[in-house]
């Protein structure tokens, strides 16, 4: 049985320490969508586009 | 209190007092699953005063996860706990003086008024967990939490929890829900207050 292999996604703090931290891709969905959200983006092999999270250069959101 | 020996070689000095501490009102609570450790100085950090930190355990998918309640609507308090005692005025003690044996868990109990049926569930599948840890979000926008050291802060045990059925006092009245738990004897020996970086009544 093959395994599903976890999409893992960098985000960066937008306070305090700026720190950097990797977040399945579920959880870094659920951050980047949240009203007061103080984490962004910045895995170059992702993009946000205000819903998803789409892999760079493809508009379909990543699963 | 850990009253075991070897017992220290003097009185414990009594830190002068400066300032007041009071926590005031509990209004909101915060629970997570006992284990979990805020640490500055931790790879990556987890400042407890950052928002960015509480938004990454409140989305978390594992033991880490915090439910917040909601603001809290009314009768938020800390009952202390008794000393356990024997004997007294009879035979069992030596000339009956009373003996001090420990001190009973603290008492917290609150209740929230008019909560829409999802939220009283939610609030009720805590009473499954059998170990969790409680952060007390104070008036003013305070937390309340206990020190491990400079760096490492967590919750408190929180015990025991029960959250009643709905309750309706007729016409003109709230629907109430209660909560309670118990603190650990001597919960409070380590308390801090802190004031984060943002409005946990709002922001969270």
């Amino acid at each position: 049985m093959s395994e599903v292999k976890k999409v893992i996604v960098k985000l960066k703090a937008t306070d305090g320490k700026k720190v950097e931290r990797d977040f399945p891709i579920d959880q870094a969905n659920k951050l980047l969508k949240l009203p007061k959200s103080k984490w962004e983006l910045i895995d170059k092999n992702f993009v946000f586009n205000g819903i998803e999270i789409a892999k760079a250069g493809k508009s379909e959101p990543v699963k | 209190m850990d009253c075991n020996c070897p017992a220290p070689t003097e009185l414990t000095e009594i830190p002068n007092v400066n300032c007041p501490v009071d926590l005031k009102q509990i209004q909101r609570l915060g629970f997570q699953r006992i284990g979990y450790t805020f640490d500055a100085t931790a790879t990556p950090p987890t400042d407890i005063l950052d928002l960015s930190v509480w938004q990454a355990l409140k989305t978390a998918s594992d033991d880490t996860k915090v439910v917040l309640t909601p603001l809290i609507g009314g009768d938020p308090v800390i009952e202390p706990g008794e000393a356990i005692t024997s004997g007294g005025g009879d035979n069992s003690t030596l000339n009956g003086i009373e003996e001090n044996e420990g001190t009973n868990p603290s008492a917290f109990s609150c209740v929230f008024k008019s909560l829409p049926s999802e939220a009283e569930k939610a609030i009720k599948a805590l009473k499954c967990e059998k170990q969790l840890t409680v952060y007390l979000f104070l008036q003013g926008g305070r937390l309340a939490v206990t020190k491990i050291d400079t760096d490492k802060i967590t919750g408190f045990n929180a015990l025991s929890l029960f959250v009643s059925d709905r309750g309706n006092q007729g016409f003109g009245t709230k629907d109430t829900v209660s909560m309670s738990f118990s603190l650990e004897a001597g919960w409070s020996d380590n308390l801090q207050i802190l004031k984060p970086n943002f409005n946990p009544f709002v922001d969270l």
